[in-house]
């Protein structure tokens, strides 16, 4: 065989592995794609739904199940380091983003987020409209949300940050077939305890 | 900081950036210069295999 043959086939070799390899986020980021979207963003004030409470109640998040998911995974505190632009994040945990709300039965938007790897955020594009979230808080109170929606964005989008209302809940993973963009799954309390 | 109830909240969001929690960033590199370095070989061998045959002519 001469130099030239193996060159092609050594080129055709490559071509493959790297279509092999992209196959499974593009194939990822198709699935997102098809979980219900909003055109408009989520994080305008909503009404509360929940009976009216005589106490409140709130509590630093430590754990996140998604039953439908058979996601169970602990919670951490995660804080941004305004000087390099990053978040702290743990490859096998959840993080809750300090700067937001605690899970409470008033207001406002709890943010959590993690890896879009096996074991952690991978299948939240296969959530389902309704499908619930239980947050535990150190306090012993559990917090139960219900899907609404899903939108993708871009990371610059900061508007979840600036939510006022009723107590929702953000869940946060990175997608697109290089995980250019920002996957926000928001939810809506339903039960707190 | 966010301290609690409706009409209390204060977040600070200026220059605040979503966090990348991307996947597995190594793969998707690697697929990458596979995949460059995979059509390079292959237009450049045939490239030359075609002019070394049309040399022969």
């Amino acid at each position: 065989m001469n130099k030239l043959r193996i060159s092609l086939l050594s080129g055709i070799s490559l071509l493959a592995i790297g279509l092999l390899l992209s196959a499974n986020p593009a194939l990822e980021y198709w699935r997102s794609k098809h979980v219900e979207h909003v055109s408009a963003s989520p994080f305008s004030v909503v009404a509360s739904t929940l009976p009216p409470q005589q106490q409140y109640i709130s509590g630093q998040p430590v754990r996140i199940e998604i039953p439908s998911l058979k996601i169970d995974l602990k919670v951490i505190d995660g804080y941004y380091n305004a000087n390099n632009k990053a978040w702290t994040l743990t490859r096998d945990k959840a993080q809750y983003a300090t700067m937001t709300a605690q899970p409470n039965n008033k207001d406002g938007n709890t943010f959590i987020y993690a890896h879009n790897r096996a074991g952690v955020f991978h299948d939240l594009s296969k959530i389902k409209v309704g499908d619930k979230v239980i947050i535990t808080t150190e306090n012993g109170h559990t917090f139960t949300y219900k899907f609404r929606t899903s939108q993708e964005t871009n990371p610059n989008d900061t508007t979840l940050f600036t939510y006022r209302g009723a107590p929702i809940l953000t869940l946060q993973t990175c997608s697109g077939v290089w995980y250019q963009n920002r996957q926000l799954f928001t939810f809506d309390l339903v039960e707190a305890n | 900081m966010y301290t609690g109830l409706l009409g209390a909240a204060t977040t600070t969001t200026a220059a605040v950036v979503l966090p990348n929690t991307s996947g597995n960033k190594a793969l998707a590199i690697t697929a990458m210069i596979s995949l460059t370095v995979g059509a390079v070989a292959v237009l450049t061998s045939a490239a030359r295999m075609v002019a070394k045959k049309a040399h022969k002519a």
